[in-house]
């Protein structure tokens, strides 16, 4: 017997249920209490088995739909959420899905039913590798070929897709293991959890030294900060030093939003402030944040004179796009709390920063009496508050979002950051509206995005769910069509979405309320509607057709190069 | 060109999972020596060449360390210097799991 299998090997037997009620009790013994998902084939012995089990089942209209809203319910909860496809179709359905977590570090369990293991490998019906399939956009993947081992591999599942970095753990589960009766085994703790490493003392005073030493330092958030529950920790680091800081699209919400120092999100369309604060800098301090290139534009470019402190979750981080001259890599709360540096003297730095973020504030006060997207973006998000959750879709009005909505903490923003994928904000929007009920949620969506998802419209209707849909509808593609405007010499190709539906009119014949805005002075009314709103509501906003997302950095070029109106 | 030890648990899809990730990471696999089976672990040889100068073998270790498949991973020849000095970390082996 071997040292690993001896620590797999059963020691007692329990009662027998088929492979099927053992998912499900191990999904409840774990704590899950709501899972997302379409039933099919494969799949069949596991609905059988939810029927008077404790667990809540959404029922949703397309699997990439039960994706988006595990995921949503994973950001919020910091528990895995849970998805459930049948194999083939199913499964694949659910692949962006997967995509989406492992890019922006979701944790999410996925089961997909799979055929029997009699003809796996055999061209069955129905059947796909999707452990294959999924390998490069998963944290880990099992098959499991003996139902008396379900229980473990789900808990072990769930201990991996939550600790250490998170991200998406599949299970398949073939349709004959689902259905076989077994007694299975106590479930053993596993040794998949990662705990976090401590931070390196020697690394931490050296750190400490630099900061005291820099004299234009920059404190550069990513979302490795909330994954790491070290917003506390961020928000005390910035106040007690007063460091000028900026954030990326996944890091907004960790700063306080209203601190002084905060300048806003960096890179493609982030703010001149922060862009300028970042070329200029002498020392970034990067804390859970990976160099991605939105936000770094030109990489040999960016930050050119800036040493490098990078802190993060993951050690596999560090180095990867730029050199760290300090790494620290393990937990952020006690490393952030470990940097001593003292009193700095930046103050000419400091100054200098505050008075670029106050030449270059946005505006808002267009002409016209049309929308102005960020107006009423920013408008609805202060009129939400501390209470404001928005699960944004991909295109201009995501990036919209970010630049003019208020985020009281991490969670109030979920975006599809890494992956871009549209199609996420309904779906995600009804996930983050069934996991903080008393929140105010709304989905913000373009015309091009809310296509993608657009039939669960149906599962917001069928339970009632309090999502606040804003669709900003400039008839095209606008962030394409934007690229194509500058980049492509106008040779606008494939934008235009002219023979859109009427939405609102759509939305109702989902059963769902809806209204339209077409001008600014409808703005108020419509706002007040949406707050009230107890079940799923749209407002189809009519918005510029050539209204642009800006500053904009060009692709291939430095942030220092951002165009502007 | 590097060699890479990796002493990898067998699992259902853990060979395909190293060499993807290595492939997926912009490395070049030139040579593969895998042994038997024994005690549930199996040890692979790898060489390896970066397909682009962004790419450091250091950083590819602590990527494939990543993996739940993988016991350890480490270097058979001295890897890039300066990546191994400034990311603060351990260069040569790094054990990634325990058996028990």
């Amino acid at each position: 017997m071997t040292a690993l299998s001896a620590s797999l090997t059963p020691t007692t037997t329990s009662a027998t249920k088929t492979g099927a009620q053992w998912v499900v009790w191990a999904l409840e013994q774990r704590g899950v209490t709501r899972i997302f998902g379409y039933p099919g084939g494969a799949v069949m012995p596991i609905y059988d088995a939810l029927v008077g089990s404790e667990l809540e089942h959404i029922l949703v209209r397309h699997e990439q739909g039960a994706s988006f809203a595990a995921d949503a319910q994973a950001r919020l909860t910091k528990k895995a959420g849970v998805c459930l496809a049948t194999s083939g179709p199913g499964a694949t359905n659910l692949l962006t899905g997967i995509a989406n977590a492992f890019m922006d570090s979701v944790p999410m369990v996925i089961l997909t039913g799979q055929v029997p293991t009699g003809v796996m490998g055999t061209d069955a019906f129905q059947e796909v590798d999707i452990f294959g399939m999924s390998l490069p956009v998963v944290k880990h993947s099992m098959i499991v070929r003996d139902a008396a081992r379900i229980p473990q591999t789900i808990h072990e599942a769930f201990d991996i897709a939550e600790s250490g970095r998170p991200g998406p753990v599949l299970i398949d589960l073939p349709k004959d293991i689902l259905q076989a009766s077994v007694a299975t085994y106590p479930i053993e703790p596993s040794h998949f959890a990662q705990p976090l490493r401590a931070p390196d003392l020697e690394a931490l005073a050296e750190a400490s030294a630099m900061i005291k030493a820099a004299r234009r330092p920059v404190f550069y958030m990513g979302g490795g900060i909330a994954l790491g529950g070290a917003v506390e920790a961020v928000r005390a680091f910035m106040a007690q030093t007063g460091i000028p800081s900026v954030a990326t699209l996944k890091g907004l919400g960790a700063p306080d939003p209203d601190a002084p120092h905060f300048l806003g999100m960096l890179g493609m369309h982030g703010t001149r402030a922060a862009n300028m604060a970042v070329q200029e800098s002498d020392l970034l301090i990067c804390c859970g944040a990976r160099f991605d290139d939105r936000a770094t534009g030109r990489l040999d470019g960016f930050a050119p004179d800036a040493r490098v402190i990078h802190m993060d979750g993951d050690p596999s981080e560090i180095g990867k796009l730029r050199v760290a001259d300090i790494a620290l890599a393990g937990d952020l709360k006690a490393g952030l709390k470990g940097l001593k540096p003292g009193y700095l003297a930046i103050q000419d730095w400091r100054q200098t920063c505050q008075e670029r973020k106050a030449k270059h504030a946005f505006s808002y006060d267009a002409p016209g009496n049309g929308v102005y997207a960020p107006a009423l973006l920013k408008q609805i998000s202060e009129a939400a508050g501390d209470d404001f959750i928005v699960a944004c879709d991909v295109g201009q009005h995501q990036m919209w979002v970010a630049q003019h909505c208020r985020f009281p903490r991490p969670e109030a923003h979920l975006t599809s950051a890494g992956l871009g994928a549209m199609g996420y904000g309904l779906p995600a929007g009804l996930g983050a509206a069934l996991t903080a009920p008393d929140a105010k949620v709304f989905t913000v969506s373009g015309d091009g995005s809310i296509m993608m998802n657009i039939q669960e419209l149906a599962t917001a209707r069928r339970y009632n769910i309090p999502i606040r849909i804003v669709l900003l509808d400039n008839g095209s593609l606008g962030l394409v069509r934007q690229w194509q405007e500058y980049f492509f010499d106008r040779n606008f190709s494939e934008i235009d979405l002219y023979d859109n539906p009427d939405f609102a009119e759509v939305a109702r014949a989902f059963g769902v309320e809806a209204f339209s805005v077409h001008s600014r002075d409808q703005i108020p009314a419509a706002i007040e509607r949406l707050m009230a709103a107890k079940g799923p509501i749209l407002a189809h906003v009519l918005i510029d057709p050539n209204e642009n997302v800006w500053p904009l950095v060009p692709p291939g070029a430095t942030n220092t190069q951002m165009m502007e109106h | 060109m590097t060699i890479i030890q990796i002493d990898m648990i067998e699992r259902e899809g853990a060979l395909q999972r190293i060499i993807g990730l290595i492939e997926r990471r912009g490395f070049s696999i030139q040579t593969l020596d895998k042994s038997a089976p024994m005690q549930g672990l199996t040890t692979l040889k790898l060489e390896v060449a970066a397909r682009g100068s962004l790419r450091t073998v250091d950083v590819l270790v602590r990527q494939i360390a990543r993996l739940f498949d993988v016991y350890a991973v480490s270097t058979l020849q001295p890897m890039p210097h300066v990546m191994a000095h400034q990311t603060a970390l351990p260069p040569g082996s790094l054990s990634c799991r325990t058996l028990a």
